[in-house]
């Protein structure tokens, strides 16, 4: 949305079938009142995204310590169970099933 | 008690996981060492507890809420059924350990579950992108959780051989086969 380089006639950008169309709304007063009303829509817009990711941030907030936590425990028994499992004699094969090594002899 | 030397759970855990690198690549005296720790080690056994624990007490807080101690204390039980059902009381350290992690997966689960239905409504696209992508995580730790227990339970946990009689009267003990009529009726759990 934007004047022209003349700076008297109004134009409005907009999505018509996946292609950008450039509208022409007017000149003098009535332009200037359009442009100053999608302005304010513009900035309606930009808050309402920035409180929307606000909202995200804080409950990805609320949840990381505990998901954190089940994470660490989570990975400390995997790591035992898979210590426990190479000592009796165990290889994963391509991260798949556990096999007993072979041995020579 | 003065502990002396102690090494915390992290540095445990840390040294624990260079072990690992070095065990996979067949290293015998890692290996060896892992073993000591598993076997030699039972602070390692009640830090891993103690941790669940404290994983396990703040997920029941987040799911029932600070305060609501009635709450608590049924996801509570409702835990102490489940860890029954999978065995918890005459299980191994190692188990033990890994029922605790299906147990607090499971709150998991039916964590992001509940919030995701409560919340369903009013929810961005972007919240419920985030939801979804908890709940997936979740759920795939959960099933991630049974598997290790189901693996260690049938490669580690020695077990009694798999008795049972066929259509032909065969006893079959593991891959053993057996005549019935040349064992006593006893054996079989018959002849009362």
């Amino acid at each position: 949305m934007a004047w022209d380089s003349s700076g008297r006639y109004y134009y409005r950008s907009r999505w018509v079938s996946g292609r950008p169309v450039r509208e022409y709304v007017g000149t003098g007063l009535l332009a200037r009142l359009q442009a100053d009303l999608d302005e304010a829509e513009r900035q309606q817009q930009a808050e309402r995204r920035a409180q929307e990711r606000d909202r995200l941030h804080s409950e990805e907030a609320r949840y990381q310590p505990l998901d954190h936590q089940l994470q660490e425990v989570f990975s400390a028994a995997e790591l035992i169970a898979r210590l426990a499992l190479l000592t009796a004699g165990y290889r994963q094969h391509d991260r798949g099933h556990w096999r007993r090594k072979r041995t020579n002899g | 008690m003065v502990r002396t030397a102690e090494a915390s759970p992290s540095t445990t855990i840390e040294r624990l996981n260079a072990l690992l690198v070095k065990a996979q690549d067949g290293d015998p005296a890692a290996t060896a060492e892992v073993r000591e720790a598993l076997t030699a080690d039972p602070q390692l056994w009640d830090s891993l507890g103690e941790r669940s624990g404290m994983a396990m007490g703040s997920w029941i807080a987040a799911v029932a809420g600070e305060r609501n101690h009635i709450a608590k204390e049924a996801i509570r039980r409702h835990l102490r059924k489940l860890r029954k059902e999978l065995g918890g009381s005459d299980a191994t350290p190692l188990e033990r350990l890994l029922i605790d992690r299906v147990c607090v997966c499971w709150i998991q689960v039916h964590h992001a579950e509940y919030i995701y239905a409560v919340h369903m409504g009013t929810m961005s696209f972007a919240q419920h992108d985030f939801h979804q992508r908890r709940m997936t995580q979740a759920q795939r730790r959960y099933l991630a959780a049974i598997r290790s227990l189901a693996t260690v339970r049938r490669l580690l946990v020695p077990r009694l051989p798999d008795v049972r009689i066929d259509q032909v009267g065969q006893l079959n003990v593991g891959q053993h086969q057996t005549n019935g009529a040349s064992i006593p009726a006893q054996a079989i759990g018959g002849g009362r």
